[in-house]
Order: structure tokens, then sequence, then C-alpha cells
């Protein structure tokens, strides 16, 4: 490995700028202080973005940057693959950021940036390559249209190299879907907020990074010594365990003991299918004691919480490589009474391969499935029947999306914007927050969720703060939350705690399944000064993590938002499941989001926070 | 009474689901076919609708399921 010379450590040090209009390359060092006060990742490309953009950028015009951004972290410790995507939404208008693991990132800062901006719309197809600090700009008219499957392996053939890492939009981004993502070649995904539709917009199939350069830590020794201890600590706890011996689908089944999982389109508390679609069932069935593996080639976790499928189905075909995950079992299962695991398998399959985001897929299907049954839509309208639990018509419907045909065309803008166009009261229940789908996660039972997918920058996403885990007991001693929240006040703390920690794993790179519950945030700071030489500890850490959600926070102000986008979908509000063990349970959301943003001082009206605020985080911009 | 397990606890039992017979109420943690099982390793499902600890009690009517302890992506 040749060692980069650089100014900071845990850093590539620079940034590549690329202009698609005339294929113009500018390489730009690291902003010192943006560093200092971002730390990289999800941060420092909202800072970059907050520069760029304003309300009058049209989210699919050249003028919306594309940046992906890796973190100190990124490769460097234990269990952190995390890189950023960061635009504006076509789906929200508000800031988009789409985090996605596997080894694409590491592979990126290797060959000598810590991340990509890119502007402008190329002509015809391209895509970017990164080798060993040389950018260029290829064509790709011959893979404009194909499936990400076959485009990283065509792009692999094209660079002559078996160890080039792609991140790449399908079909769905071509075709500037809103529910579109960016997938890599190991099937990781920038899933949410649309960012595949952007990376459409501008005729950019996707991009390939190859490097082996060495990003320098300030103390390898020490950094080597916290790594080991994460590395063993991991799996010994119950949720590392857990996810090591299940991965997250393994939630499916325990998820509905708890009252935390979704089922058809979150109007039932009880589903017998559950049991067929849970990660245990397809362990048994297909054998897979030892199918866990890490998300990426040079991924160093010990939980390895990827479930490696090899099936092959007399109706469904072969289908290898990564399976189903938690969300996408839920979204294309539980959600939609789809209870076939090889139908689910082949669904997830098809989204991976077309780029459309499982989470707001299943969501909108379940949507439509929901309208159909009340006679809101029929056969008319969506060209054949969309009834519950019926996986020939999630395949097929999956397919019309991701190529905006005939009904399609209206799901592929997501929930809220399908729901106002066919109205008729089906608006009611369009399951979304600022119009991003919301994830898995109850939060009529698990109120902290009821907040953080209201008041999330990013729309609805269960990984901006990550209240269930904390009132499921994986609990945050270090920052005093030792007990389940009960009441609004500790409820409230524990939604900025999680808020503002996750905000900060988005910018270090920490995979946030490789943190809470498993090691305390001292940890955490002690590896962030060993590669970087900083003097952090777990309340400046925090600190941090609050700078970065205000950031996003002036962002979406400067993008339009008010405090009436903060809302939680009616049905989390005034209907309660019948039966399970949210039975009876609504969101009590209008008693908690006085008190959220009085503790995150923002104002009711405009819901941005006071200039006094901004100062106190030097985020006087 | 009835147990069900999931994998691998099941493979490590060697049985999926049983039904045992229970004369009166007893604590979970007493439980004979149970007794090799760390059981606060696991979420144990009384009746599909309520997560209980080992020392609760159940019945012959009850149905017990041992899940692993995972909470989603």
């Amino acid at each position: 490995m040749i060692k980069l010379e650089t100014r900071f450590y845990g850093y590539a040090g620079k940034i590549l700028e690329v202009d698609l209009e005339d294929e113009r390359f500018k390489s730009t060092p690291l902003n010192n202080r943006w560093v200092e006060l971002y730390v990289g990742g999800g941060g420092y490309a909202t800072r970059i973005l907050y520069d760029l953009i304003d309300e009058t950028i049209d989210p699919l015009s050249p003028e919306n940057p594309l940046i992906v951004m890796t973190g100190p972290f990124t490769g460097l410790a234990a269990i952190s693959p995390k890189t950023a995507v960061a635009t504006r939404s076509p789906l929200t208008g508000f800031l988009a950021k789409s985090m996605s693991s596997g080894s694409f990132g590491t592979v990126l800062k290797r060959s000598g940036y810590d991340g990509v901006i890119i502007r402008g719309k190329a002509k015809t197809p391209v895509f970017i390559s990164i080798i060993n600090n040389k950018p260029s700009v290829l064509d790709a008219k011959s893979l404009w249209g194909k499936g990400t499957f076959e485009t990283s392996k065509l792009i692999k053939e094209e660079l002559k190299s078996s160890k080039v890492k792609v991140a790449m939009i399908g079909p769905a981004g071509e075709n500037l879907v809103k529910i579109s993502s960016i997938i890599t070649d190991e099937r990781r995904a920038f899933g949410r907020t649309g960012v595949g539709a952007v990376m459409g917009s501008k005729n950019l199939k996707g991009i390939a990074v190859s490097g082996n350069l060495k990003i320098p830590v300030l103390d390898e020794k020490k950094l080597i010594e916290l790594n080991k201890r994460h590395l063993f600590i991991a799996p010994t706890t119950s949720r590392g365990g857990g996810l090591k011996a299940y991965g997250t689908g393994g939630g499916i089944i325990s998820g509905m003991q708890v009252g935390n999982l979704p089922i058809k389109n979150w109007t039932l508390g009880v589903w017998e299918g559950a049991e067929k679609i849970t990660t245990q069932t397809f362990m048994e069935k297909y054998k897979l004691g030892s199918g866990m593996k890490v998300c990426g080639e040079n991924v160093t976790c010990s939980i390895q919480c990827e479930r490696a499928i090899e099936m092959n189905d007399p109706e469904y075909g072969r289908s290898k490589g990564k399976g189903p995950e938690y969300e996408t079992l839920a979204a294309l299962g539980s959600m939609t009474l789809v209870d076939d695991i090889e139908g689910i398998i082949r669904a997830n399959d098809l989204c991976d391969d077309l780029g459309l985001d499982t989470i707001s897929t299943g969501v909108v299907v379940s949507w439509a499935m929901e309208a159909y049954e009340k006679g809101m839509l029929d056969a008319s309208d969506t060209g054949f029947s969309l009834r519950w639990g019926d996986v020939g018509s999630l395949i097929r419907i999956i397919r019309m999306i991701a190529y905006r045909e005939g009904f399609g065309a209206t799901l592929s803008d997501g929930v809220k914007a399908a729901s106002e166009k066919v109205g008729r009261g089906s608006e009611s229940f369009a399951v979304h927050v600022k119009g991003l789908e919301v994830p898995m996660h109850n939060p009529r039972l698990y109120n902290t969720m009821g907040v953080l997918y209201a008041v999330s920058n990013i729309g609805a996403s269960h990984l901006q703060g990550m209240g269930v885990l904390v009132e499921r007991g994986l609990l945050l001693p270090e920052y005093g939350i030792d007990s389940i929240p009960k009441d609004i006040a500790s409820k409230t703390r524990t939604e900025l705690i999680q808020q503002s920690l996750c905000a900060f794993a988005d910018s270090a790179g920490l995979c946030k399944f490789g943190v809470f519950g498993v090691i305390d945030f001292n940890h955490i700071a002690e590896t962030f000064n060993a590669i970087t030489g900083r003097s952090e500890d777990k309340n400046s850490v925090l600190k941090i993590g609050d700078r970065i959600w205000y950031l996003e926070r002036m962002l979406n102000g400067k993008l339009g938002l008010k405090t009436e986008d903060d809302r939680l979908p009616e049905r989390f509000v005034k209907e309660a499941v019948k039966e399970g063990p949210a039975a009876g349970f609504v969101c009590p959301i209008e008693e908690l989001l006085p008190e959220f943003y009085r503790a995150r001082e923002l104002d009711p009206v405009s819901g941005q926070p006071s200039a006094q605020k901004l100062k106190e985080l030097e985020l006087d911009i | 009474m009835k147990i069900r397990l999931f994998s691998p606890l099941s493979e490590k039992l060697g049985f999926k689901e049983k039904e045992i017979h229970l004369a009166a109420p007893i604590k979970i943690k007493d439980i004979e076919l149970l007794s090799k099982v760390q059981l606060e390793d696991y979420l144990i499902s009384k009746n599909k609708k309520e997560v209980v600890k080992p020392d609760a009690e159940v019945c012959d009517q009850d149905e017990l399921w041992l899940l692993p302890i995972v909470d989603g992506g």
C-alpha cells in the first residue's frame, strides 16, 4: 500500500468535484474548520449543501448537487463501514441523506478522496471512475436500462478489475422514480429519500472506485487495541449476539410479540404469516446455520448481520446473495400480508436490481392494496386486482413502479403524491412524514419513535433516532439513560440524545448496529481520538451530533420547512389496532411534540433554533 | 401447554414444538424441558401477546414461544 500524504489523520484529505456538463474535475482539500465542526459523512455533506442549494433548486435539475461522503471511522474503525449520500430529495423537497454499508466508502477513501460532489448533467449516460487518484468520465450508453446486478458486472469487466467497487442506479433511478435508490455491487443501498432519481437526473449510471492508498491514523497501535476490544465485545451482547445469530430479520417474529411489527398497513396487531417470513424460518429452510456474513469485502465486523441465501425455487427461479432484512421482510411481507418467503426474496431481488427502496415500495404498495380493498381504486385504475397477500401482484407492481408503467407511474412518486393524486380519502392512510414512507417500528407503542419520525430532518426514518431500542431496554447509561423512559421528560431526553448520536454516527461512518446496545460512547470517543488525534469525550461527541442535527434543521429551514411538516400520520394518532401487545394504543404526539420543541429550543412557529442557540453551537453561518 | 422454539435453539434441544402437561401452574424457569436453557437470553412470549420473565407463572392452557432477542433493522 502507498501511504497517503495528508493533513488530516483518518481522512484522505480531499474531495473530488465533478461537473458532468463539461466533464471537468477539481480536487479540493478538506476544510479544516468543517472537519472540526461537522466531522465528515452526513454532517460535512450537509454543510456543503447549505452553501449550494436553496428553495429554488429543483431536486432533479443539474444544479442540485449529489454528494457522496465518508467519515473518519469509515474503513478504519471496527464495525464502521458507513458512507453518506446527501442531496435535495425529490421525494420530500428537504434534505436527502442516505447511508450505506459495505466496502464502497472504504475503497473511495483508498482511491484518494473522502468524498465526491457531482453537479451538472451529462449529455449522454456516463459513469465516473476513480482509480488511485485518477478520475475519469466514461461512456455508459450500453449500461443504460440495465439492472444493477448486470451493470456492476459490466463495469468491473470494462475496468478489468474485480476489486472495483460500484455504486449505481437501476432502471428506477434512470426513470426518475422518486423512491429509487443507489445500490452498490455488494447489494447494499443508499436506499432512502429518492437519491437514485437524483443520480438518474444527471445521466449518471454509477460511480466506480478502486485504490490501495493507505489512510493515515494518529495512533495505529491504540486503534488496533480499541478495534479488537469492540470486535470482541459486540457479539457477546444481547443486541450484537441476536443480530449475529439471526440478522435483523429475526426481529419479525419477536417484533410481533412486542407490538413493533407493522401488519396490513398498520391495521392489525397479530398475523399468522409472521412465522413464515421471519429469518429463523428461512434459516431453517435453507440450512443457513452459518449463513451470516459481513456486508462488504473490506468490512471488519464481528456481528455479521447479513444473511446470504442460495435459493433455487421452481416458481421464482434462482437467488444467490443477500437475503431480505427486517425492514424489507416487513415492508414487502407483513405490510402487504404476503407470507410467501420465496416470493419476498424474489421481490427483494427485484427491488435491488431495479434500484428501488424496499421500505418505500412496500409502504406504497400496501397503501394501494388498502385503497383497492376500500373501493377507492379498482381494476380499471390499477390494470389488475391488487389484493392483500397476492405475491404475484406485488412482483408485477414492483416492475411497473420502476418503469413508470400504468398504475406503477402513480406509485413511483411515493405514497404522499399517490394518495394526493387518487384522493377519495386515501390520504388518511398514506403513511409518511414529509413525503418519506414510514419504516417498520411502531410509534403507537414506542412513543419516542413517533416524535423521532415526525421531526426527523429527512422524513420518517428509524435511523435518525433509534428510540425504539431504548424503549426496548437498550439503554444509554453513559448519558444518564439508565431506565426505560416512561414519562414525557425522559422520553424527550431519549429523543434528543438518540438524534444527536445518530447524526454523529452518520458523520463519522459508524454502523448503528455496532454501537447501540453494543458498546458505549466513551469507547467511540477514544476511537475517534486514536484515529484523528482529537481530544473528544462522550459529551463533546454528543455536542458535535447536536450541532449536525441543528445544521440539518437549518438547511431544511432554507428549503421551506415549517412546523406543520413535523407531523405524524393520522393512522398512528387516531387509530389503534384491536389485538396484540399494541392493542388500544395510539401515539400522543400532541403532548410529546411541544416538549420536544421546548427541549430543542426551537421556535414553535418557524421550527428553527434561535440565533443564540446557533452561536452557542458555532453555527452562526 | 405448548412450547415453541426457533432456530438454533430448536436444533440444540431437538424439537420445534412440544406439548407438555402441567398438573398445576408453574414458573417458567421450573419447567424441566427448559432446564438447560439460559432463559434470560430469550424473549419469552406467552400466548402470542405478552412478553414475560422466566419467573412468570404458566398453566396447562398456555402457549410459550422462546424467541431470539432481535429488534429489527
